[in-house]
Order: structure tokens, then sequence, then C-alpha cells
């Protein structure tokens, strides 16, 4: 079959005045990982947003599995099984265990015994290596537990895909590591993913595609290799070397401040 | 012969049920801590299953006195034996429902948690006794009006006030549903139901339903027609305020969560029964215990059509004379204290302690 897993077909998208999405197009393969990046504002979190409906997009047509998710008739809450999500804020449900966040889905929407959902819930938190704090509430945990838990939700519905949006960005820099070890286990075992995230060690590490998405439009794509080493456009190189200058050696810092000085 | 009557009894147990038993497992709770035990999980689950089955006891106990009231005519002096009787199978009523609707598994605490209770029990009536015997002694008069409230109104009024707030809850849940997620329509209709019955004073509530529309509950004998306009009132005003209350509950659960529920695959309505629900409960609960205070207080308004509760009956007990009533409106004064100030601080502070620590909610 040539169908991608996912594909996405010139999708628009507008908050009242404000054109968030100008016609933006990508196809992910099974196993794939998508990397989307690009300044804040630029509508990567809405793209994710409307892949799994819930900003439906204004036009535009977006197929899992060769399903059109965006007709009129379609059952969003089974195609949203079908799509993972992790949240910048992690959103877990505050009143439940770790265990029961992650098996709440299984229960109230796969209808799973109880058993069988508590079973498949901690085989999710072990795969985040978190089975010791299933019995901890959201509140108990550290952030990047809490992201950790996150994904074991996502994980546990057993999606197509699941989109990151923004996972490490609410976090400390030293809680950063254990998500991003998370993630590339998972990448690693084989699911799709698309991740809004500007971690681009990560991306090297795992992305098949690397996508700019600037102002609603995607400016350049192509491999991390291609980013790192020949991105054509001038926006993205500026973007790029704000990252590194960020994240990067903290001599260019240094040498950019005394510019500010020197001006 | 020393109790007259059933409703005696019943008043007792509550009173026990209200009072001893927070007191002792509070002491107890204090003393595993003290003595810093290393079991001190086991002593405090168990506690806390105490907690749970002596306040499911407690509503048994108001149902039991109820059909008491109704059916029990002949009292003998094997009343006490009877009540003891019927406490007992309170108890494992009340410990069979804490389980399955825990759904924990009691276990080894079982014995633990009973045995607390029948000794508890024992010692609250024992304490009683020596309380009654020794107000009496000293003071007569107080001892009097203090019992002949208890007997005679406490029960109806706790019989107002839960059923009140249960109506409340049910109208000011629905009416809170109605306006965060309906329409406009249904929008306009909860506002408008809680502008009206926040403008109307209680008490000309109550006349209407009492004496305005006298057909409203036909099919009740005249005094419980009464009873049954008051709670009727009540239960209609307290929805307005609950419904308030549930609006900023459902209302301050963080969006997020919906979208988190959404984005696993529930529909809007599971994801409200499972997870904005529960949450939005949990934050009420301060301003629910609030609510009770003030329903609680206000059913003393039952006493201006004469209907039976503890504000009609110290009223009534100082008609006698001038002196008498400053008395009895001071005990009766003292009652509603007792049964306002431990719920709101138990309900209201422990609670906004365990939301911190679910860390939900402001402040």
């Amino acid at each position: 079959m040539d169908e991608p897993l996912l594909r996405i077909v010139d999708v628009w998208k507008s908050y009242e005045d404000l054109q968030v999405l100008k016609g933006v197009s990508f196809e992910l393969a099974e196993r794939d990982v998508k990397v989307i990046f690009g300044p804040s504002g630029s509508g990567k979190s809405t793209l994710l947003r409307c892949i799994n409906m819930l900003n439906p997009p204004d036009s535009g047509e977006i197929y899992l599995r060769g399903d059109n998710i965006t007709a009129p008739n379609v059952d969003l809450n089974a195609i949203r099984t079908r799509i993972g999500m992790v949240f910048q804020h992690f959103n877990l449900f505050a009143h439940l265990k770790a265990i029961d966040n992650v098996s709440i889905g299984l229960r109230r929407v796969k209808g799973l015994e109880k058993q069988e959902a508590r079973r498949k819930a901690l085989e999710a938190l072990n795969r985040v290596r978190l089975a010791e704090w299933a019995d901890h509430y959201p509140a108990q945990l550290s952030g990047g537990q809490q992201q950790r838990v996150g994904i074991a939700r996502a994980l546990a519905m057993e999606p197509d895909v699941i989109l990151f949006d923004e996972p490490t960005s609410a976090l400390d820099p030293e809680l950063i590591g254990e998500v991003l070890q998370a993630m590339l286990d998972i990448a690693k075992a084989g699911t799709t993913m698309v991740v809004v995230t500007h971690e681009m060690g990560f991306a090297r590490a795992v992305a098949s595609e690397m996508i700019f998405l600037d102002d609603g439009v995607v400016i350049e794509r192509g491999t991390p290799e291609h980013f790192s080493v020949s991105p054509k456009s001038k926006r993205v190189k500026r973007f790029l070397n704000q990252l590194d200058v960020l994240y990067g050696s903290h001599e260019k810092l240094l040498k950019l401040s005394e510019e500010e000085e020197g001006k | 012969m020393l109790f007259q009557t059933e409703l005696e009894f019943i008043g007792m147990g509550i009173v026990n049920s209200i009072i001893i038993f927070p007191i002792s497992i509070y002491i107890m709770r204090w003393y595993s801590k003290k003595k810093d035990m290393p079991h001190i999980q086991l002593w405090d689950t168990s506690l806390k299953t105490a907690y749970k089955v002596s306040l499911v006891w407690l509503m048994v106990n108001i149902l039991i006195g109820i059909l008491f009231n109704t059916f029990a005519k002949n009292i003998t002096i094997y009343f006490l034996i009877q009540y003891y009787v019927y406490m007992i199978i309170d108890l494992f009523i009340g410990t069979i429902v804490v389980k399955s609707i825990y759904k924990k598994e009691l276990g080894e605490s079982f014995m633990f948690v009973f045995i607390i209770q029948v000794i508890l029990f024992g010692i609250g009536l024992i304490i009683g006794f020596i309380t009654v015997l020794l107000l009496g002694y000293i003071f007569p008069e107080v001892s009097d009006v203090f019992f002949f409230v208890l007997e005679f109104g406490l029960f109806f009024t706790l019989l107002i006030t839960a059923s009140s707030l249960l109506i409340g809850f049910a109208i000011g849940i629905s009416l809170a549903i109605m306006r965060v997620y309906g329409g406009k329509e249904l929008h306009w209709l909860s506002s408008g139901y809680e502008k009206l019955f926040r403008g109307i004073p209680l008490l000309v509530l109550i006349f209407i339903f009492a004496f305005g529309f006298p057909g409203l509950f036909w099919y009740l004998e005249s005094l419980d027609r009464l009873l049954a306009s008051v709670i009727m009132a009540l239960g209609l005003r307290s929805g307005a305020y609950q419904s308030q209350i549930f609006r900023g509950a459902i209302l301050s659960v963080n969006p997020g969560q919906m979208e988190a529920a959404r984005s696993v695959g529930m529909n809007k309505i599971q994801a409200f029964r499972h997870v904005v629900l529960p949450q939005a409960l949990r934050l009420a609960v301060p301003g629910w215990s609030n609510e009770y205070a003030v329903v609680i207080k206000d059913s003393s308004f039952a006493s201006a059509i004469g209907t039976f509760e503890m504000t009609f009956i110290a009223y009534i007990w100082g008609l006698r004379s001038v002196e008498l009533f400053t008395l009895s409106m001071g005990v009766v004064a003292v009652l509603y204290f007792l049964f306002t100030f431990p719920v709101t601080r138990l309900f209201g502070e422990r609670q906004t302690k365990k939301l911190k620590k679910l860390g939900m909610g402001g402040g």
C-alpha cells in the first residue's frame, strides 16, 4: 500500500482575524519521526491541534491511513484514540494517580477490564521507566516525571501516531534529559511521531525529516544533516544561529553582547 | 424511666457520632504520630476508614431513626438493648457500604475499626450519661432545655437540612452544567432561576409553598405538608446558590484537562463525567460546606410556620417566662454553633489542604 500513515494536504487555519496556517502539507510514513520547528507564533502548535482535530482546520484535508478525518461525518472520538497527544503543560488528570491517568483511556474509551487496563498501563509506565511511581499523584511528581506519565498515557492507547507539542519547553533544564531519553526510546522502538521541539540534539538523533515553519508556511524541509550543514534560506540560518547561541557555546553569546555594546 | 422517647436515643447516637468520634479519632491519630509508630501507615488508613464508617453509620442512623419514628409505638425498657443491637447492625452495614464504595481491602484493619467503634460508642454513652447527670445536677435548667431541644428538635433540623441540601445539590449541579456547557437558552434559563431565587427572601418562599399553595403536597398529613414546604423552599433556594458554587468549581478546572481527556478519545460527556466533574466536586467542597452552614442555620426559619425543629422547640420552651427565653435561645445558639463550626472547619480546611496536595485550585 502506498498510502502514507498521515497525509496533510494544504491545511489552512485562522483564529478570527489572524491567519495562522497558510497551506501546510506534508506526509508521514510508518515509523517516521517528523520534527517541526520554528519561531513562536509560527503555527506549530496549531498544526498539531489541527491534526488531532482539537481545533479543526478551516480548509484542507488530513488523511490517517487513508481515512479523511476532516470529512464532516467522521467519528472524531474514534479518530483521537488513534492519535496520541503529549502536551506542553502535561495536562495530567490531577485527581488521578499516575497509573489511573494512563489506564483511564483504556478503561473508559477502549472498554478494557480493570485488571487488563492496569496491566497495560503498568507496561506503558514501564516503557518510560516510571513503574515504581505508579501510585503517586501528579502533584507529587517532578515535571519530567509528569511529562513521562503524559507520554505513557499516549502510548498506552497504542495509537498510530503520537503528537508531541513542545514536550520539554515547560521543564527545567535538568529534567529535559529524562523526557528526551524516554522519547528516544519509544522512537527507536518504532513509534511514529510528530514532534514540535527546539531540541536539535533530539532531532539529529531520530528525526527522519525536519520541517521549518514560519508564519504559517513551510519555509524549508530536509534531513537533520541538511539543517546542520547547509540550510538554504536566510530565515532558517538566523533562527538556527539564535538557537545555537542559546543552547550552544557561551562564547557566541559573549561576542553577541559585545557587539551590542559596541553599537 | 430514664429515657422517655426513642428520639432521645437517636439524638444521643447522632451526638455520639458527630462529637465523640472525630474527637477520639483525632486523639488516636495524635497518639500514633507522637509515638512515631513504624506501622503508622496502617493506623492512618484504619483511622480514615473509621471516619468513613462512622459517617455512613451516621446516615444509616438517621434513616433508621425515621423508620423508628414512624413505626415504633411501644417503647419498653429493653430499648437500650435493642438500640445497641441495631447500632452494631448499622456498623456492619456501614462497613460493607464503605468497602463497596471505596473498593478497599479492609482486611486487617477491619477488626481494628470495629473494635474502635464499639469501644468508642460505649465510652461515648458513659460520658454522655455522666455529662447528663452532672449537667442536670449543676445546671438543672440548662440541662432541661438542652435535652428538650435535642430530643424534639435536632432530628427535624437535621432532616430539613439534609433533604434541602440534597435537593439543592441536584438542582445546583444541573444548573451549573447548563450554564457552563449549555446553549444560549439553557444559559438564560439557569441564570434566570438563580436571579429569581436569590432575590426572594426565604421566609416569603416558605410562606408561598406552605400557605400560598396549600394543595402542593396534598398526599401528606397537614404537619408533614408544612415540613415538606420548608424543605422545598430551602432546597430551591439552596439550588440557586449551589449552582454558583459548582459553576465556579467547573470553571476553575483547567481547560487543559478537558483537552487531554478528549485527546485520549473520550467524548464530551465521558470527559466531563470522568475528568472534569470529579475535580470540580473536590474543588466545590469548601464552598459546599459553607452552604451547609447557611442551610442549617436558615432551617430555623421553619419555626415561623410552626414546624418542629430546634428553634421552634426552644421558642416554645422560652414562652413560659422571660428569663427562660434568654436561656433557651442561648442554648439553641450554642447547638447551632456546634453543628456548623466543626463541620465547616473539618471539611473546608481539610479539603483545602488536600487540594493543595493534589495541586488543584488556587491559593
